[in-house]
């Protein structure tokens, strides 16, 4: 071991996500949180978008807060997602290829 | 350097240089052809799912007075825009899909023979917002020129599609009405609220007289001419040369040019002087329209004009000032002066931000409502009609 390799423990955590398996875990994870509020119908709830109420039986303010959890949740899904699967894969060829520590375990 | 900072650094880099690789990626996973949209010829897929819909909804009453029902808790107005934009849109439909036309005049002569029949029953307050009450019309007897511009043409564009006899006299009497309404004033519009004329209505007003002209033989052309002149000279907002959205009956602007206003204005302007129309668009266009990575969107105040978020606007996202009202309205502009570029982006932004819900071949928006659904599928299906009525009249043929 070098001091190089020395970090304390606070760092070690922070970069533990900085690594292709954490962004591959994020996006996974909000992949199927997205999946699970649309299959229980929350898309319905976007309805306040348009200044009217999603469905028969939920309050305004309950079908608002639906609607904005499925809007971050779609967000995550089809716009973070697919940065996090792309820094993974630029992550993964910079640490086999191109980091001078590549070698380092 | 430490290993952390290097791996920091890389994983930034990483994440910048994969945003700037998916976020002008984004669009391509949405955008169509603007065939898709609106062809030139015949329906579009996306019309004829958005149109199963709303037949669907004067079939089955209980969906519809589920559906009625949410948009009146929150705007009775809303309610009567649907019935307008899907008459309108059904005759429109009428022409490109000839095979289907009988389905679309009984339900249109459904739609309309219930709203005369809700208006005659419980009056025009049924289908206007509580503040019609605030005050006195200004012009009495007291009548909405909201309810009677679009009412006088969904008559028109029936009677477009296929005489029916019994319409004939509401639509000259709705006509005479309005107009003799209109003259009242210095600047040539009738009031929608108490002291309150929309652009909106009058535009339409004004397209309704000239449909009406086409089917009678009747000669609005002095009256249309003096309309455009005064409002030349009266309703434009100065810094960007666009009509303005509301004003007092004596011509005071109320508020200045707006989106969920300007656009359909534009293309009802095209009846009564094109050149003029295709300005006004022009202007919206650049003082309206935005786009940024292949979507885009309308706002709904020029960034000159310091508006409030309204139950027109709908909710207007910060920074990029994306206003659902009127990003709704702007297919219709888009579509009406075939701005293929703008309507694909609009399109691509509807399907990938208003939650598309399709089943069996029924298409829905999940953030929009009925009246949205139905003005869109109107941008979808609009011009047949208006060509027919711009190249002289039914006596002439």
């Amino acid at each position: 071991m070098t001091n190089k390799s020395i970090k304390p423990p606070s760092a070690a955590r922070s970069s533990g996500w900085i690594s292709p398996h954490s962004f591959l875990s994020v996006a996974v994870t909000l992949s199927v949180f997205f999946m699970l509020v649309h299959l229980v119908g929350f898309r319905e709830h976007t309805a306040f978008l348009s200044g009217t109420t999603g469905a028969v039986g939920v309050g305004t303010r309950l079908s608002t807060f639906y609607g904005v959890i499925y809007i971050l949740l779609y967000l995550g899904c089809v716009v973070i997602a697919p940065i996090l699967v792309l820094a993974a894969g630029m992550l993964a060829f910079w640490q086999k290829f191109l980091s001078p520590d590549k070698h380092l375990p | 350097m430490t290993r952390f900072i290097k791996k920091l650094i890389a994983g930034l880099c990483a994440l910048a240089l994969a945003t700037a690789i998916w976020i002008p990626c984004l669009h391509f996973f949405f955008i169509k052809s603007v065939a898709a949209f609106r062809p030139t010829e015949g329906l579009s897929p996306k019309a004829r799912q958005l149109a199963a819909r709303h037949l669907q909804l004067w079939t089955d009453p209980e969906l519809r007075q589920r559906e009625l029902g949410r948009m009146r808790a929150s705007n009775a107005e809303w309610d009567f825009m649907g019935r307008t934009f899907l008459v309108w849109s059904l005759a429109e439909m009428s022409v490109r899909n000839p095979g289907a036309r009988a389905e679309y005049l009984k339900t249109m002569d459904r739609i309309i023979e219930e709203t005369l029949h809700l208006e005659k029953e419980h009056g025009m307050y049924f289908f206007l917002m509580p503040y019609a009450r605030a005050r006195p019309y200004i012009m009495q007897p007291a009548r909405s020129h909201f309810l009677d511009s679009e009412i006088a043409l969904m008559l028109a564009v029936r009677r477009m599609v296929e005489e029916k006899p019994e319409y004939q006299p509401l639509l000259h009497e709705r006509i005479e009405a309005m107009l003799a309404r209109m003259q009242q004033g210095p600047v040539l519009s009738a009031e929608s609220y108490p002291n309150v004329c929309w652009m909106f209505d009058n535009a339409v007003s004004l397209a309704a007289s000239k449909l009406a002209d086409y089917l009678d033989g009747s000669d609005h052309a002095a009256f249309l001419r003096q309309w455009l002149e005064r409002a030349k000279q009266k309703l434009v907002d100065p810094k960007t040369g666009l009509l303005v959205s509301s004003f007092t009956v004596d011509g005071q602007p109320l508020d200045g040019p707006e989106g969920s206003s300007i656009w359909l204005v534009t293309h009802c302007l095209r009846l009564v002087d094109e050149d003029f129309a295709q300005d006004q668009y022009r202007r919206a266009r650049k003082e309206l329209g935005r786009s940024l990575a292949g979507f885009a969107w309308s706002r709904e105040w020029p960034a000159s004009w310091n508006g409030p978020m309204d139950i027109d606007s709908g909710p207007v996202i910060p920074v990029l000032e994306i206003s659902a009202g009127a990003s709704g309205m702007a297919f219709i502009g888009a579509s009406s002066f075939g701005d293929a570029g703008y309507l694909t982006a609009l399109a691509a932004t509807l399907d990938f931000s208003a939650f598309p819900s399709l089943k069996q071949g029924r298409l829905k928006y999940c953030a929009s409502n009925q009246v949205g659904d139905a003005a869109l599928l109107y941008a979808t299906v609009l011009g047949p009609l208006w060509e027919k009525a711009k190249h002289g009249n039914k006596h002439d043929k």
